[in-house]
């Protein structure tokens, strides 16, 4: 099976990297690329066309709810999955309304964070 | 006419954010308490735009904005202190204005500034009569009154919404820095990482600490930690 191609997008370099870890370490993913704000994540979006995209919202110079109208113009086959700090009930409405297919909070387990990806990756 | 600080005051106006917004009970009495007092028949809380004077609150009037050019209020809030038109058809100051010659037929104008606490005229508080009138020191100290209380009101307001940013912010930098550094710590130990997931501990413990030591300094001598403040209203839950 081809792997699903993942773009992360997380300000905390360290956070991305035992992502990228994970998710290589699982097998079914490959990591297309990092961003480390809101402008990278769309630049990459645009770039790489990844099946999926983990957005973190909080970041640098352009937040995740910005980012997430600008990927879904540019790469409009990327299912965005937010991956946030911020409980569901604050944010996640918000976030499908505008785009995005999935609201996880971290702190969610690495395989169900997997799972979504492929779910949504696989369509 | 213009106010000399009419930028900054213009500032002030968009910073108080009451232009446009819905009808509201606590200027509403105001109003029908002003015209009450002085036995007029039209009493309004303007704010004075760019190009329009809007009406937070009218008493007697339908009108809910007239252009700037037109009304009297932009000409009091020029002023520190009451502006007092006691006959309109004969005051060289409004004997052209719309106002006094169309179909409103204003006579009488009293208008006090709505100053906030750092100076700027907001708009004013007036009351307005069809009939010539005389006013007497009394009666102004009594609009006074009134509009200091409507600014006070504004300035609550004002500061409840800087409060609430502020705790926005804080959740803002209370998930930055705490959330997402447990959050690290969690996918480290998910990766085996022990490492990290300590370092990642080490870094959210003195953040958090950080963001507490800050908001206890921020609150000044409330802040201040006495014997018997740190009782627990109920036994910490950290226990799973």
């Amino acid at each position: 099976m081809k792997p699903i191609r993942v773009l992360l997008a997380d300000d905390a370099a360290a956070y991305r990297a035992l992502l990228r870890m994970a998710l290589e370490e699982d097998g079914r993913f490959a990591v297309v690329g990092e961003a480390g704000d809101g402008v990278e994540a769309v630049k990459l979006s645009d770039a790489e066309q990844p099946d999926v995209l983990l957005l973190d919202l909080a970041m640098p110079v352009m937040d995740g709810l910005q980012a997430i109208p600008e990927v879904r113009s540019r790469s409009p086959e990327t299912k965005i999955v937010v991956l946030s700090g911020f409980s569901r009930n604050h944010l996640s409405d918000e976030a499908q309304s505008i785009g995005a297919s999935a609201y996880l909070e971290k702190g969610t387990a690495v395989e169900t964070i997997a799972e979504t990806l492929v779910e949504l990756g696989t369509d | 006419m213009l106010p000399e600080n009419e930028q900054d005051r213009l500032e002030a106006v968009r910073r108080y954010d009451v232009l446009d917004t819905p009808p509201d009970g606590s200027f509403d009495r105001i109003t029908a308490l002003a015209a009450r007092l002085f036995d007029v028949p039209i009493s309004i809380v303007s704010i004075v735009d760019t190009d329009r004077i809007w009406f937070k609150s009218r008493y007697g009037i339908d009108t809910q904005e007239i252009g700037r050019d037109r009304g009297l209020c932009a000409s009091a809030v020029c002023q520190r202190d009451a502006w007092v038109v006691t006959d309109a058809r004969v005051d060289p100051r409004t004997i052209d204005n719309p106002l006094v010659a169309g179909e409103l037929g204003l006579r009488f104008y009293l208008g006090i500034p709505l100053t906030t606490s750092d100076g700027f005229n907001l708009g004013t508080l007036n009351v307005i009569d069809v009939e010539p009138r005389e006013v007497s020191d009394e009666e102004v100290e009594t609009l006074e009154d009134l509009a200091a209380i409507i600014v006070r009101e504004l300035e609550l307001r004002l500061a409840t919404r800087i409060a609430f940013e502020e705790r926005r912010r804080r959740a803002v930098e209370m998930n930055d820095d705490v959330v997402q550094g447990l959050a690290l710590a969690q996918l480290a130990l998910e990766t085996g990482r022990e490492d990290a997931a300590r370092e990642a501990i080490a870094d959210t413990l003195a953040a958090a600490q950080a963001i507490v030591t800050g908001l206890l300094e921020e609150t000044g001598a409330y802040g201040e930690l006495r014997s018997g403040d740190l009782v627990r209203n109920e036994p910490a839950t950290l226990t799973a």
